[in-house]
């Protein structure tokens, strides 16, 4: 017989575990959060996704959202913009979801441990964030100097306006908060989220994580290079077409990672290049 | 390596009985709709016997042999991967019930192939699936299918018009990795395979057939054939460098010159032995009762590839025939430690307007060099 | 308004500054201190102010008829508004509304012009210091042109 040999019993990792949805909190006119109850809990590391099947329309990659600390309560935030979304959006407490993973490579907590952090989130990409901050809040000793940078497209496009609150209750976090467009009614900072980062403190040791459209990373990026910080200790969070979530259906490709396994939290460093290229 | 022996054509037949015996389901080269292909075989009847084909650039022609070779065809236009990488497969059912659902695996037994007239390139492609297959996550269903698999090889003695495993260094000779190993030889009134075993299981089917012992000059005539086939290699391919070519030519205006050519029609990737994207679809029954989920072949040519939120990522069509050569040739190398291409030539043949994978890397390689001298 | 009492300006834009050109700068300038809803210069103005802000928070705005008034940008603690006194014409091509109460240097341009062309060595410190600022303004605006977080389907 031939060469290969892949030991029994077989577990098809294309297999999902059906979840009752348990709470549904509506965030923006397009954006809502969906608390689900996995069966024996759901342990996770801050940044990485699943996959979520609903029944009969397809399956999606979806950061996790919620606290890694409270395995009972499996989190995610989604912006219905698509075909499985928008069936994720019309669904409600009580209704069944699929859940496979978690999969990916998760923001360096461990890497981060005793530095500063600076977190920079945008728009949706905030949410995958929000478990690495959320990790910080259940273990801030471990950690120097915290400050996020935030940005959203407009006060009306705030998404997690009850917890943003609670985390600038914290006198040992530093919360930024801009938008790009706001009317007369908006108290709050006006321009891109760029603009915050020359004043969050931080030494330039400091480990950054950064969660947002590509275009804002790349700045995000540059602006966090002008201060100093070495492109290791930048950290992204990279968004492709995933049909499997475990290497194998070769849509998430970037250059020659497979954001599904390699990523989708990857050093600065190591895209850089990919990031130049249009089109990759 | 084992001993080898001598198998008479009119004995060929003993083989495939006994494989069927052993509960395989032969598959192997036959005749359908003017060309080659694989498929199920009963009998040595059912082989391409006095047929061969011409390969060239776009362009596919099925031709009368001079003599009765089984195996005298240079490549089927499908490939293996039809059968351990089927281009669909249900990968589960999920019933409704209430407001929930359940998920059921598939419940058939995986099937047992004998895969007859395997060619040192396409062994070659099947190790680099393996290597997809079995990563982090290994898939179980091609696993399953794999692992039951036997392999009857059969050594190129000639070498078609698009081939170029002699520069990828996946053929024309078979190492390792069959079952059994033949090449096949006609000369004068005689019509005979020099065969040897590669695992046990081939030794115990050897073990059963009426072999005669082989001549040392069978082993070199063969060796002989081989090497002929090597440097009768249609195409060839300089992989020197070949990572570092494309990754520092992403920008490179030949991807504009074959963009203008290509249909973006995803042959390339359909006939490639080694091309393993795929996509999932969801098929519920009318009444909702019932949802299948399938895998589904699917190609980096499709818009849909790598459509998130917003739109696809890769538009133009240069993009597109970028990630195709690039991932092929270097970024595979990045993420399987080997080359994505072995060389068989297939993309050329079936490629409808004959882009040349070997062209290309030709044209970056020559226009980077000028480029550097001036 | 002016006291001629300043000696040194305590801001990122004049940090490194030589003491001649610092107390160049001080000769035409004064701290003030502006209340919420407080406009420090409107759209159409005579722009002969420049504002270092040392805390509080100011809108930019446009008066955008039907739609309202849009806040192109907010400027705190460390940076600078008012361009408008440095080119001709000198009037302010945007409102600066006081959103949280404002600390900040106040500069006179009239007089920071007149210097500028007597001594063209500290015209130049000056103006690089002001381009720099303008030009990662200007970066800003256009990564703000890009809606990065839009759905652009």
């Amino acid at each position: 017989m031939c060469t290969v040999t892949i030991a029994e019993p077989r577990i098809d990792p294309m297999l999902t575990t059906p979840m009752v949805i348990s709470a549904r909190r509506q965030e923006t006119a397009d954006t809502f959060t969906i608390d689900l109850a996995p069966p024996g809990g759901f342990t996770f590391l801050p940044g990485e996704f699943t996959m979520l099947y609903v029944y009969g329309v397809g399956e999606v990659p979806i950061s996790i959202s919620g606290d890694p600390a409270h395995p009972e309560v499996l989190t995610h935030t989604i912006r219905a913009a698509g075909k499985v979304t928008e069936a994720l959006e019309r669904m409600r407490p009580g209704d069944t979801v699929g859940v496979r993973g978690p999969y990916g490579t998760g923001w360096p907590m461990e890497a981060a441990k005793g530095k500063d952090v600076v977190l920079v989130g945008g728009g949706i990409g905030l949410a995958p964030l929000r478990p690495a901050l959320s990790h910080i809040i259940n273990n801030r000793i471990d950690y120097g100097l915290v400050s996020m940078a935030i940005g959203f497209r407009s006060p009306h496009e705030m998404l997690f306006v009850e917890e943003i609150r609670e985390w600038r209750q914290h006198f040992d976090l530093d919360i930024e908060l801009t938008v790009d467009v706001a009317d007369e009614t908006w108290r709050g900072s006006v321009g891109v989220v760029t603009r915050l980062i020359p004043m969050l403190e931080a030494n330039e040791d400091a480990i950054a994580m950064v969660c947002g459209p590509g275009i804002m990373m790349t700045f995000t990026a540059r602006a966090l290079r002008d201060r100093d910080f070495h492109p290791d200790n930048i950290y992204v969070s990279l968004e492709r077409n995933m049909k499997c979530g475990v290497g194998m259906c070769g849509h998430c490709q970037y250059g020659p990672l497979f954001v599904c396994t390699d990523g989708p939290v990857k050093q600065f460093s190591e895209v850089e290049r990919l990031f130049g290229i249009r089109e990759v | 390596m084992t001993a080898a022996s001598i198998l008479d054509r009119s004995d060929f037949d003993q083989l495939l009985a006994l494989l069927v015996d052993e509960g395989y389901q032969p598959i192997g080269p036959i005749l359908e709709g003017g060309r080659i292909v694989y498929g199920p075989i009963d009998s040595s009847s059912d082989l391409p016997a006095g047929k061969t084909d011409l390969h060239d650039g776009g362009m596919y022609r099925l031709v009368d042999r001079q003599d009765d070779a089984l195996f005298g065809y240079n490549l089927p236009s499908d490939s293996w991967k039809q059968y351990l990488f089927p281009p669909q497969t249900l990968l589960w059912s999920a019933v409704r019930s209430g407001g929930s659902f359940s998920v059921n695996p598939p419940t058939s037994e995986a099937p047992r192939y004998a895969l007859f007239g395997v060619r040192a390139c396409e062994l070659a492609a099947i190790d680099i699936q393996d290597r997809v297959f079995d990563g982090a996550y290994p898939d179980p269903h091609y696993g399953s299918i794999r692992e039951r698999v036997f392999i009857v090889g059969v050594n190129c003695v000639q070498a078609g018009g698009t081939c170029f495993c002699a520069s990828m260094g996946t053929g024309p000779e078979l190492t390792d990795g069959y079952d059994i190993v033949m090449t096949e030889f006609i000369d004068e009134d005689e019509h005979r395979f020099l065969i040897r075993s590669g695992t046990t299981a081939g030794g115990d089917v050897l073990a059963r057939l009426p072999l005669a012992p082989a001549d040392p000059t069978d082993c070199s005539h063969a060796d002989a054939l081989i090497a002929e086939a090597a440097t009768g290699m249609g195409r060839t391919l300089d992989t020197g460098g070949i990572k570092e070519l494309l990754y520092e030519n992403a920008e490179h205006p030949r991807w504009d010159d074959v963009a203008s050519r290509c249909l973006l029609c995803a042959n390339c990737t359909m006939v490639c032995p080694t091309c393993f994207c795929a996509t999932t679809e969801d098929r519920p029954t009318l009444d909702g009762a019932t949802a299948e989920r399938w895998r589904t072949w699917d190609s980096c040519f499709a818009l849909e590839h790598s459509y998130i939120h917003g739109g696809p990522i890769r538009v133009s069509v240069r993009s597109r025939y970028r990630q195709w050569l690039t991932h092929k040739l270097a970024t595979w190398i990045d993420q399987f430690d080997t080359s994505g291409c072995v060389g068989c030539g297939r993309c050329i043949t079936w490629c409808p307007v004959g882009i040349d994978i070997t062209e290309e890397v030709k044209a970056i390689r020559t226009e980077e060099a000028a480029h550097a001298h001036r | 308004m002016p006291t001629g009492d300043i000696t040194h300006i305590d801001h990122p834009l004049l940090a490194g500054l030589s003491d001649e050109h610092m107390s160049k700068i001080a000769s035409c300038a004064w701290g003030d201190r502006f209340e919420e809803g407080e406009h420090l210069f409107r759209v159409g103005e005579i722009a002969n102010r420049c504002f270092l802000i040392s805390a509080g928070l100011l809108a930019l705005e446009l008066d955008a008829g039907q739609r309202g008034v849009i806040r192109t940008s907010t400027i705190g603690a460390g940076e600078v508004a008012g361009f408008s006194w440095i080119f001709p014409p000198h009037r302010y091509g945007e409102s600066g509304h006081v959103v949280e109460p404002i600390e900040a240097t106040v500069l006179d341009g009239e007089k920071l012009r007149k210097m500028k062309v007597e001594d063209h060595e500290f015209g130049y410190e000056l103006m690089m210091r002001f381009a720099t600022v303008m030009l990662s303004r200007l970066q800003a605006a256009r990564l703000q042109l890009l809606d990065v977080y839009g759905d652009h389907r």
